[in-house]
């Protein structure tokens, strides 16, 4: 998160990448696994940089289409990158023009193992967590200079025939959202990633979850979440409303509030005690590549999609 | 939990009732300017457009998707 708002930010690195590079993104678990063309390629890049040999391959590099590697640095902070983005440009102009292009084949087949694309008919929502502290009366993003303070993003991901479930059940004049897709939410998305990567909570750590659809498309719920040990959990209502139309969700909007405790591996530096957590789910039209970046729990897929399983 | 938000408002269509707070929770037009660069997700594509357009790939490369997991 520090490099969006301390790097990509900056005006003079975005017009750099903008004009002079193809910038793209890419999650090191799944990459560094891939073993189909596109991990071939990436494995390439990567045995010319500092990451040859590591178990993680985290960082920014510069390359050609060919695979020839033009700069690599995991610094933050946009100095130390601009430096490596200029001479790494500089690289590229001394290249012999063979070398910095080519007939790019077809991909060929993905490892489905590590690759994950929205189902046919699927639909996303972006699902926006951010810590809270009452202040004034009222609850609002924390103070600039405290740890986890800005707005965390993942995404949630439905399959066609529980879109169309939800639109039956709207229907019908409403009831319980299918236990797998509230399951889903809870144990997936209703998180704090506000300070890195939280862990899945378990089946047996969802102590109650009820989510409920009335026939206006009107959504409330409760849920209560704790680890084993209490350390961690997350209490709080849910409210908002959906809208089905033809097998199509057109709205997809929830709010959370809750109070959230503790933290898991890499979630370090959460406040003491109970503080108050808020999230946003909003319907994406998904028409941009950052809109279809696979949810963050997705890595075990069967899990995702069968949560009670 | 004794902190109530009303929303929704029973209607299909309806905004929030309490849109500050969910203004708290989005990001802010600060936190999204990275989103100003048209960032690519597959690899191979930004190969392919490097080939045509006469340009070097960046690749910001994290464990958790950069653009999304946190």
């Amino acid at each position: 998160m520090a490099d969006r708002l301390l790097v990509f930010a900056n005006k003079e690195v975005q017009e750099l990448l903008k004009e002079k590079f193809v910038p793209v993104a890419a999650d090191d678990w799944y990459q560094r696994r891939r073993k189909d063309r596109v991990g071939e390629f990436f494995a390439k890049v990567v045995a010319q940089s500092p990451r040859k040999g590591n178990h993680t391959k985290q960082g920014h590099y510069v390359f050609t289409a060919t695979g020839k590697l033009l700069g690599f640095n995991n610094n933050r902070g946009p100095e130390r990158r601009l430096k490596m983005m200029r001479n790494a440009l500089t690289a590229w102009e001394e290249l012999p023009a063979s070398e910095r292009t080519m007939v790019v084949p077809a991909p060929g087949k993905n490892d489905e193992g590590f690759h994950r694309e929205l189902p046919e008919g699927g639909q996303i929502v972006k699902v926006f967590t951010r810590c809270l502290e009452e202040r004034e009366g009222r609850l609002q993003k924390l103070s600039a200079e405290k740890i986890g303070n800005l707005s965390a993003v993942d995404h949630l991901w439905l399959r066609k025939e529980e879109i169309m479930k939800l639109e039956g059940l709207i229907e019908s004049g409403g009831g319980e959202i299918s236990k797998d897709l509230s399951l889903r939410i809870a144990r997936f998305h209703l998180r704090d990633n506000t300070r890195g990567e939280p862990r899945d909570w378990k089946n047996e750590e969802v102590r109650g979850c009820s989510f409920e659809v009335d026939g206006r498309g009107n959504v409330t719920g409760s849920f209560v979440i704790e680890s084993g040990d209490g350390k961690m959990g997350y209490q709080g209502k849910i409210e908002g409303v959906i809208a089905v139309k033809e097998g199509r969700l057109t709205k997809f909007d929830i709010l959370v509030i809750g109070d959230h405790w503790g933290h898991s591996r890499y979630t370090g530096g959460a406040r003491p005690g109970r503080n108050p957590m808020g999230q946003v789910f909003r319907l994406s039209e998904g028409k941009k590549d950052r809109d279809r970046i696979p949810p963050q729990a997705i890595r075990w897929a069967p899990g995702y999609w069968e949560p009670e399983k | 939990m004794n902190r109530i938000v009303l929303f929704g408002a029973g209607m299909v269509g309806a905004t929030f009732a309490d849109e500050s707070v969910v203004r708290e929770i989005l990001p802010s037009k600060e936190e999204s300017a990275w989103l100003e660069i048209d960032w690519k997700t597959g690899l191979w594509e930004a190969r392919k457009e490097a080939a045509q357009s006469g340009k070097p790939i960046y690749l910001w490369e994290m464990d958790g998707h950069p653009l999304g997991c946190v």
